[in-house]
């Protein structure tokens, strides 16, 4: 084979490898994207309340092994020693019991309020309103040794900016949910 | 002189244009591997803590063997290294080689110096770190497996080397049979590539023990009081007023150290390359030639009666053949001149430093997001640029362009005209078939 044939037959099998490479980095790129963030897209899906599901006015949701209802969203106005223009908003829940697992299920639970704009609020404990004896939260009703078909009542008090107020729809996330998590819709939607 | 300089950085944007698809798959090949092996490892140390270190060995040597085939897919496009190349195997090579036969050649030349560089830069405690990170994921607080890592302190290491010391001996023998030699090739390749990866790290564990032995003894606090006060003059040494931090300075010695060791990377990686293209001294001939006090050397040694010659030879030829290139890598690189040498530090760290630039305007692009979200966009653009906490071997836009910028420094290290005129060099192919041998031996 003479020298001339020896290096076209060496540039065709490159110009070969080349379209080969080429066609390979499609399959190639995703699957090392994929096996690079595969730990870091776990976490994200597993820590975070990403994608809703709405419950409408007066319905309730089975969430956490539980039926979850939003029974009141209002705002306690005219209180002193508050940030200006900022309004304590008080959410009541009605939660009935099924699996009472709670310590399991209801781990990470998360009330919380969102904005049209995404914006999120989480419980505050500045503003303190005396609460009924039989109203408890979140976290305390993880410990409250409630039984199946037991209703508890859960209460959580926000503090959100007045503009704010016009367009907040309380939502709730658990661990062993997510990354969904339930968006309750109020009565004007 | 600007010719030289300017010709390096062409030749990186020619090679990098020509090969670039082949590069890249081949770091991305590299990441999947280097990963699906990490897991492996990980698995595997859930049951065995020994297994799952032997398994990790895989992991580096994945970077290794990536490294290679980045710089043997380049090999076409390099004349003048393969003209070196072709007129050593004229001297006396025989036949050529197949393909995977030959990478695993050159992956056992660059075997030791590959790890030594990769544990001088930490990369080796990175590995193992990353290694003992993923286990604890998969028990968390070490639940039912324990320390991974308890085994780097046990005696039973010995009895992993010795295992992998047998296996290696069983296909050395296989290898001589004449079954299928590149297969066996590869199972010495990883047996030993595990002893080193195993030695390498216990070695810089008790270095690590050492020092702080020294340490505790106050014996260094007496030498570092001592060189201070070389130094430092007098006056300085006492009632030194308090001096705010943001005014304080860096003294000079320690600049020039850390100056060192900046321009050291490239010149060891420049090194690194030339191994792999099997920059290889049959004999030491050219070696000598450095100086004519090692010339004289030489000759001594060859007035030592023949048997004694063959009694250090049968203990030393293996290592000598293996590794009398890193000897010849760094005279070629340092013959290579100073314009090449300034070129190749400076282009291979304003590569590093557009990657890092690079990774901060991404971040400036992307915007502020949770730090959940952050984590997962930092996995895609450390895919591109290489992540910033490790050297940018991971950087599908980075690796290609430093591969291929060291590539083009050897061709214009071998091109250059005061070279060619010599003559005297020839680098070869890797370590040839006897060789081979003798090293198995």
């Amino acid at each position: 084979m003479t020298a001339e044939a020896l290096d076209q037959e060496h540039k065709s099998g490159e110009r070969k490898w080349r379209r080969r490479s080429l066609w390979s980095l499609v399959l190639l790129i995703p699957l090392a994207l994929a096996v690079e963030s595969y730990d870091s897209v776990r976490t994200l899906l597993r820590n975070n309340d990403l994608f809703p599901r709405r419950v409408a006015w007066g319905q309730s949701a089975h969430f956490a092994g539980s039926d979850w209802k939003l029974t009141n969203l209002r705002g306690a106005f005219g209180m002193s020693n508050l940030p200006p223009d900022s309004v304590p908003v008080l959410a009541d829940f009605q939660v009935k019991i099924g699996n009472s697992d709670l310590q399991k299920l209801w781990l990470g639970c998360k009330v919380m309020l969102i904005d049209k704009d995404g914006r999120r609020w989480s419980p505050t404990s500045i503003v303190s309103l005396k609460t009924p004896d039989n109203i408890g939260n979140c976290v305390s009703a993880i410990f409250s040794g409630a039984r199946t078909g037991d209703t508890l009542n859960l209460r959580e008090t926000f503090l959100v900016p007045k503009e704010a107020t016009k367009s907040i729809w309380p939502a709730i996330g658990v661990a062993s949910e997510r990354p969904h998590f339930l968006l309750f819709q109020l009565e004007k939607d | 002189m600007l010719a030289i300089a300017v010709r390096p950085l062409a030749l990186t944007l020619k090679l990098w244009w020509r090969f670039c698809p082949q590069l890249v798959a081949t770091v991305l090949l590299g990441i999947v591997f280097g990963d699906l092996f990490m897991q492996v490892a990980a698995r595997a140390a859930l049951l065995n803590h020994m297994a799952g270190l032997a398994l990790l060995t895989l992991v580096a040597l994945t970077q290794l063997i990536v490294t290679v085939a980045m710089f043997q897919t380049l090999l076409p496009a390099l004349p003048a290294v393969q003209a070196a190349q072709r007129a050593a195997q004229g001297e006396g090579e025989t036949g050529s080689h197949g393909g995977r036969a030959r990478l695993a050649r050159m992956v056992t030349v660059a075997l030791l110096p590959f790890f030594a560089y990769y544990a001088a830069w930490g990369f080796l405690g990175d590995t193992v770190r990353q290694y003992s990170r993923v286990t604890l994921d998969m028990a968390p607080f070490g639940e039912g497996a324990g320390n991974v890592l308890d085994v780097l302190d046990s005696r039973w290491l010995i009895v992993s080397v010795v295992i992998s010391w047998l296996i290696r001996r069983f296909a050395t023998a296989m290898q001589k049979r004449g079954g299928s030699r590149s297969f066996w090739q590869i199972v010495v390749v990883i047996c030993e590539t595990n002893w080193i990866f195993i030695g390498l790290y216990v070695i810089s564990r008790w270095k690590d023990e050492a020092v702080a032995w020294i340490m505790s003894r106050n014996i260094f606090s007496a030498v570092q009081a001592a060189a201070e006060s070389i130094a430092h003059p007098v006056a300085s040494a006492f009632a030194a007023p308090m001096v705010p931090v943001e005014v304080t300075s860096i003294d000079t010695t320690t600049r020039v150290v850390s100056l060192f060791f900046y321009m050291l990377l490239p010149v060891i990686w420049l090194v690194l390359a030339a191994l792999i293209y099997g920059y290889d001294v049959r004999d030491d001939k050219e070696l000598m030639r450095v100086h004519r006090r090692v010339e004289r050397l030489g000759e001594r040694y060859r007035a030592i009666p023949k048997f004694l010659r063959d009694f250090a030879e049968h203990f030393i030829s293996g290592y000598r053949s293996r590794y009398l290139p890193i000897a010849n890598g760094v005279r070629i690189t340092l013959n290579s001149g100073v314009v090449l040498i300034v070129t190749l530090i400076l282009g291979y760290r304003l590569i590093d430093w557009l990657a890092a630039w690079a990774w901060l305007a991404m971040t400036r692009l992307v915007g502020p997001h949770g730090l959940d979200t952050w984590q997962v966009l930092s996995e895609g653009v450390s895919l591109l640029f290489g992540s910033p906490f490790q050297d940018s071997s991971t950087g599908i836009l980075v690796e290609p362009l430093r591969i291929c910028f060291l590539a083009a420094i050897l061709e214009a290290a071998f091109a250059l005209p005061m070279r060619q005129a010599g003559g005297s060099a020839e680098p070869a192919g890797p370590a040839d078939a006897t060789q081979t041998e003798v090293q198995n031996a």
